[in-house]
């Protein structure tokens, strides 16, 4: 069972008590009627699904409740490292020092 | 004692004589004899017979990697467990076990016939047979396959033992209490934390406790075993588990521990749970399971006293028993000498050692001289005899690639074998720790570890025990090296698939996996008909795949399959291991889950009332809800007409606690509510209710429920039964990721609210006078609004809401005065014949009203204009979630499934919900379907059965007459307004 | 408030019923039920905590998995911004008095005191009987006294808390506490 670390909680705590929540930094539009329908179809469905790292939103839902981002290789299936909503997306260089 | 029994050897007692059946036969065994033990000490091979040639079988192994000595395990009727390995049993007094896959007895099988048609069983025969014709299947194939194949039969009864489970952590986790794995405890008992050393057996100690003359540091090893573990034993931060397997290794050094607590004792000594699954999290893990020898495959080499040396070894110096009086050797790995001399030198009689190499080191030949022991190298084993037990073997020489026909038979009453070792890696693949080929040894040995793991010893392919034991020290973060004499030599296999033969391979068995009885020739036929890949070749033959997952006989499967194909093993791969490592009890597998805990029903406050009232309960989600209280002898659609009437006549009392609530408080609430519903919320007053929709951003009802407005900054909101959690989780979505800054708050208060529903013409009259401070008029308190208040002197949330289409109020109260509420509710309601209703008159009254359930008349492809809502769109909202996205092309489009009613022709005739719909009845089939049926009902207040539907472009079809067929006739129905009853409302305001 | 006395003819009923089994005689563990209590669910932004904790006279730990206890209340810490205050059941006013001092900044204040239940299981044995459902480690090292936390116990959500070194406080949403007590029942046999 994986241990996934929390970055409001700062422990690392059994997957059970967290929850996936789909793709990370994909913002809700400011102004959805703004949007062709190809762009709102764009945000709606299209999700990037790589092979390697993945920027993922969980939720520590049996724990402090809050929403946070994570980096996980789909590969190891390990998370490299998780971070509050609202951080900038890790850089490459930081997502490789953390893997090494 | 028995001739087999040598009592000056072995860890067993022989002043403890224990008596235990098998097959209803009684035999004597001693105090630390396996069944296995125990039955070879009694002279007893044939223990079983094979899965799909029914073949006798022996005793090939001495511990969990026994692929035979399958038997039924007896503690009684209800707690036979089929399919245990007669090698991992322990003996206790009174004992019981059978044998299995045999009719009607083991010496006389019927079925043996199988092993002489055995032409017509080849590889990928299940796929190849039983394909035509199609009919014959179900009626005569399957049945035919079920009645012979298989292992032990399941018991009957239930199981009557206890499981227990729990979690641990620890610092150091050790899988394997041999010598490394005691010497790594013991240099981890001193580094500090906490320290775990499982073994599968019942006495910790491995391969020592199989090897009496090894040297310690100068002690005799059960020496040094005793006083190793006496130390661990002693030592506060270390905890031993003998008879625990690590069944599973996963993600983050998180493995399954499964402990046997009782099946070793007798049954009336038996007390606590049978087994305790430990899900332990371990910082370091430190694999030292060993490794497991493998059988030589050559023709005859299942027969009943062929097994593998290693296994004599233990059954000799740990048992005391000695498997045969002549026995014959056959190896291409240099540890079945050692075998040998230790049988020879117990003054059993070697008839000779066949080595297929051409050369062997100079000591074991001088050794083997020694002891006037026939060495015979560059010879190899043709055939074996003997029916129920090997009575001869045939053995020819091999000259380059040819081997001699002229073969020379031996007698023997056992032939132990070796074809080198195999590093017991499972519980690495299980972590995903990743795999290098080793030619000299021609194994896979671990390679990278993906967890913090370490094999050391023979796991990691060295087999030298002081090596294996200073590994193990270190990666324990000790530096204490052993002095330990292993200078015996140690090679052999090298590539070794199949004994070299003069015989047609075509013509013979020789066996690679044991349980599922697949040959040699069985994977040369899977790679000639096309099979390229190890895990193809597997599925196809069976290889591997018996419960043992082919501990014995997936390296000799691969080998050949490489050989066949051509191909160095590298190349071919390895098939996966996956837990767990033995077959493990579901027991252990629910731990502390059975009976009650079996699952989570949540019940409300008033749910007792209920049971005790007769009601007939239904699951939603999680709940337990009453669906309907049947008075004497009626059935349910007798109960749901009377509580229907007497609720729309007089008064009803529904339990609707499941409700979802969550209070949003903060200056920003309405603003929130506006974003996550549809309809409009800043002006709602306080004390005011609102309906409201919630839409997924795709556009489709994902909720709905009643909004009240306790302050300027303050909603009570409710959600559907099944709905809450999501509800909540999506809008802490919203809220934390999207708009944080929000000044609103959302907290579940679901719990916090016992709600009774008081429904019908005279619900006011009835609560009037338990209300304090509420004005219940219909101008002061009309419908769709809400009050903070007393209620029998209780804080309570008052809403004036219906979903019955009555006058009707629910009365919030703190859950723990729910059903002290309710009970007085109801003595008081007397006067009116208040009647308890369950969810499924509360689902027909809605339907009368053409209220949806979400879920039910919604299946997340129904948007607010399919389902007739426009009317609850906030038209001058700029935006809400989904709002979007009802713009969308598909949304707008025509075709699109809308909701209406119907009311079938004969009014009598209830349409089955799920049925679906066509515009024509004498169309071919298939038909054009246009929608299907979501709810229908017997409408007791109308006489006439309602249905509610989502029908292709319906709301324009209103007056259209569609057709419902079914198997035994076509209904007719017609498409109406979703409002049965009352369109007006009038009922809502009737005093 | 809602103490007995009044709430008149209406009986409080917490809905759990502790079997014999979850008292062992060798005093391993002893499991009892909590009588009610005033129980609130406190929200605020982080950056008023202190402000908040000055106007009201209720010391928040801010910590998140860190309790106070004062005379008024024990607080726990369960995220950043909330807080599950629990009191005794004649103090529900109280708290609600003081936390209408502060007035600078919005939070939310939920009552929730009849959506928990809670058990305290206290004994030798008494954390291995939380871990019969709890995958946390509750070693002194990894789970202090004073610490709180939700987390999971088997398919239920518990609130955690370790008042002292062989104490336990769960708390437990109302229709989840049978099956919690179910599975330390089944637990607690199998000791």
């Amino acid at each position: 069972m994986m241990l996934i670390e929390c970055p409001v909680c700062k422990e690392k705590r059994p997957e059970l008590e967290f929850r996936y929540a789909g793709e990370a930094h994909i913002a809700r539009p400011e102004d959805p009627d703004a949007l062709s329908d190809q762009e709102w179809a764009k945000y709606l469905f299209i999700r990037s699904n790589p092979r390697g790292t993945h920027f993922e939103r969980w939720v520590h839902a049996h724990g402090c409740a809050k929403f946070f981002n994570a980096v996980r290789d789909t590969v190891t299936d390990k998370f490299v490292m998780t971070y509050k909503c609202g951080e900038a997306r890790p850089s490459p260089e930081q997502i490789a020092e953390r893997q090494s | 004692m028995s001739q087999y029994r040598r009592t000056k050897k072995g860890r067993v007692d022989s002043r403890q004589q224990i008596s235990f059946s098998f097959d209803g036969k009684t035999y004597q065994g001693l105090k630390g004899d396996t069944l296995a033990s125990a039955l070879l000490a009694n002279g007893v091979h044939l223990v079983g017979r094979s899965f799909k040639y029914h073949r006798p079988r022996g005793i090939m192994a001495a511990g969990s990697d026994e692929a035979n000595a399958l038997v039924a395990f007896d503690r009684g009727e209800a707690r036979v467990t089929p399919n245990m390995r007669a090698t991992t049993l322990e003996l206790y007094d009174g004992f019981k076990a059978q044998s299995q896959n045999n009719w009607p007895s083991l010496n006389f099988d019927v079925t043996a016939i199988n092993d002489r048609l055995s032409a017509f069983f080849p590889a990928g025969f299940y796929n190849k047979t039983f394909m035509w014709p199609k009919s014959f299947w179900d009626k005569v194939y399957e049945p035919a396959i079920r009645a012979t194949a298989g292992l032990g039969p399941a018991p009957k009864a239930a199981d009557p033992d206890k499981y227990d489970a729990n979690y641990t952590h620890c610092e150091t986790l050790i899988v394997g209490a041999g010598p490394a794995g005691i010497a790594a405890a013991r240099a981890a008992a001193k580094k500090g934390g906490r320290v775990i050393l499982v073994d599968e057996q019942g006495e910790l100690g491995g391969s020592l406790l199989s090897a009496p003359d090894q040297k310690i540091d100068g002690q005799p090893a059960w020496d040094w075993l005793a006083e190793s573990l006496a130390e661990l034993d002693a030592a506060e931060n270390v905890t031993l588990m003998p008879r625990t397997t690590a069944i599973g290794y996963y993600h983050d050094n998180f493995l399954g521990l499964a402990e046997r607590l009782t099946d070793h004792l007798p049954e009336d000594a038996a007390e606590g749970p049978r087994e305790r699954l430990h899900r332990v999290w371990a910082q370091e893990v430190i694999l030292a399971t060993g490794a497991i020898e493998r059988p030589l495959v050559f023709a005859g080499n299942d027969r009943p006293g062929v097994m593998l040396a290693s296994a004599a070894q233990t059954f000799l110096n740990r048992y005391g028993v000695a498997v045969g009086e002549k026995i014959a050797v056959v190896t291409g790995h240099d540890s079945a000498y050692k075998a040998a001399f230790d049988l020879s030198d117990a003054d059993i009689e070697i008839a000779v050692i066949v080595d297929c190499r051409a050369q062997v080191d100079q000591k074991l030949i001088a050794e083997a001289e020694k002891r006037g022991i026939s060495l015979r190298t560059g010879h190899t084993v043709t055939a074996t005899k003997g029916r129920h037990r090997v009575k001869s073997i045939t053995i020819n020489k091999v000259n380059g690639d040819q081997v001699d026909p002229a073969g020379e038979t031996l007698e023997c009453d056992a032939l132990i074998m070796s074809g080198g070792w195999t590093p017991s890696v499972h519980l690495w693949s299980h972590s995903k720790g990743s795999l290098q080929w080793r030619d000299d040894i021609a194994a896979y040995v671990p390679d990278k570890p993906n967890e913090n793991a370490i094999c050391v010893g023979a796991c990691n392919g060295d087999f030298g025990i002081g090596a294996a034991m200073a590994a193990g020290a270190k990666a324990a973060g000790g530096d204490h090296t052993f002095d330990v004499d292993d200078t015996w030599p140690w090679t052999g296999a090298g590539t070794l698939e199949i004994l070299p033969t003069h015989r047609d391979e075509s013509r013979i068995k020789a066996f690679v996996d044991f349980q599922n009885d697949v040959t040699a020739k069985d994977i040369r036929l899977a790679v000639r008909e096309g099979f390229k890949s190890i895990e193809h070749i597997k599925r196809y033959t069976t290889t591997g795949m018996a419960t043992d997952q082919g501990k014995t006989s997936n390296l000799n499967g691969l080998q050949i399959a490489a050989s066949a194909l051509g191909r160095p093993v590298p190349q071919v791969g390895l098939t996966t291991f996956r837990p767990p490592y033995t077959p493990t009890t579901y027991g252990a597998l629910a731990g502390n889950n059975g009976g009650a805990a079996f699952d989570v029903v949540r019940k409300t406050s008033i749910d007792g009332w209920a049971e005790e009232h007769g009601a007939v309960f239904e699951p939603v989600g999680l709940w337990r809800r009453a669906r309907y209280f049947p008075r004497d002898g009626e059935d349910m659609h007798q109960a749901v007409a009377r509580e229907g009437k007497a609720t729309r006549d007089s008064l009803g009392i529904f339990d609707a606690s499941t409700l979802g609530k969550i209070e949003v408080v903060g200056p920003d609430a309405a603003e929130f509510l506006n974003r996550m519903y549809t309809n409009p919320w800043t002006k709602l007053g306080v004390g005011r209710c609102r309906y409201g929709l919630m839409l997924g951003e795709d556009g489709y009802i994902m909720d709905d429920g009643v909004i009240g407005r306790l302050a300027d900054d303050r909603f009570h909101v409710t959600t559907t039964t099944g709905g809450a959690p999501r509800v909540l989780a999506h809008m802490e979505d919203y809220l934390q990721t999207e708009w944080p800054d929000l000044d609103v708050w959302l907290t579940s208060i679901t719990e916090q609210w016992a709600v009774i529903a008081l429904n019908g013409p005279n619900a006011r009259k009835l609560i009037e006078p338990f209300v304090e401070g509420v004005d219940l008029s219909s101008d002061a308190f009309p419908h769709m609004a809400v009050r903070e208040c007393k209620v029998c002197g209780i804080d309570a949330r008052l809403f004036r809401v219906s979903f019955s289409g009555e006058l009707g109020f629910e009365i919030n109260v703190p859950a723990h005065y729910g059903r002290a509420l309710w009970e007085t509710l109801y003595a008081a309601g007397q006067q009116y014949d208040i009647t308890p209703y369950g969810t499924e008159v509360m689902h027909v009254l809605r339907a009368e009203k053409g209220f949806i359930i979400v879920g039910q008349d919604t299946d997340g492809t129904v948007t607010p204009y399919d389902a007739g809502m426009s009317w609850a769109i906030g038209k001058k909202k700029k935006d809400f979630v989904g709002k979007r996205s009802l713009a969308r092309p598909d949304i707008v489009a025509e075709g699109r499934k809308q909701l209406v009613g119907l009311m079938t022709k004969n009014p009598k005739t209830v349409l089955e919900e799920g049925a679906q719909i066509v515009m024509t009845p004498n169309q071919s089939i298939p038909m054009e379907m246009v929608g299907h049926v979501t709810s229908s009902y017997w409408s007791e207040t109308l006489g006439h059965s309602i249905a509610l539907a989502l029908v292709a472009d319906g709301h324009d079809l209103k007056g259209q007459t569609i057709y419902v067929p079914m198997p035994d006739e076509m209904i007719e129905a017609e498409i109406v307004d979703t409002i049965f009853y009352d369109k007006q409302g009038e009922q809502l305001n009737v005093f | 408030m809602f103490s007995d006395a009044d709430s008149g003819s209406l009986k409080l009923d917490q809905g759990v019923h502790i079997g014999d089994c979850l008292r062992l005689p060798d005093q391993r563990f002893d499991l009892n039920l909590v009588d009610e209590r005033s129980r609130f669910c406190l929200r605020v932004r982080e950056t008023h905590v202190s402000a908040f904790a000055k106007a009201s006279g209720l010391a928040l730990p801010t910590q998140v998995g860190t309790t106070r206890q004062d005379e008024n209340a024990l607080i726990m810490c369960l995220s950043p911004d909330e807080w599950l205050i629990i009191a005794a059941s004649e103090s529900k006013d109280l708290i609600k008095r003081k936390t209408d001092q502060f007035k600078s900044a919005p939070f939310s204040l939920v009552d929730v005191s009849h959506r928990n239940v809670a058990f305290t299981l206290r004994g030798e044995g008494a954390a291995a009987m939380v871990n019969v459902g709890c995958p946390l480690d509750l070693d002194l090292k990894a789970f202090p006294v004073g610490k709180c936390t939700r987390t999971i116990f088997e398919r239920a959500e518990i609130i955690l808390y370790r008042p002292a070194e062989t104490e336990f406080h769960i708390e437990v949403w109302r229709s989840f506490a049978p099956y919690v007590l179910s599975v330390l029942s089944n637990g607690a046999q199998a000791q």
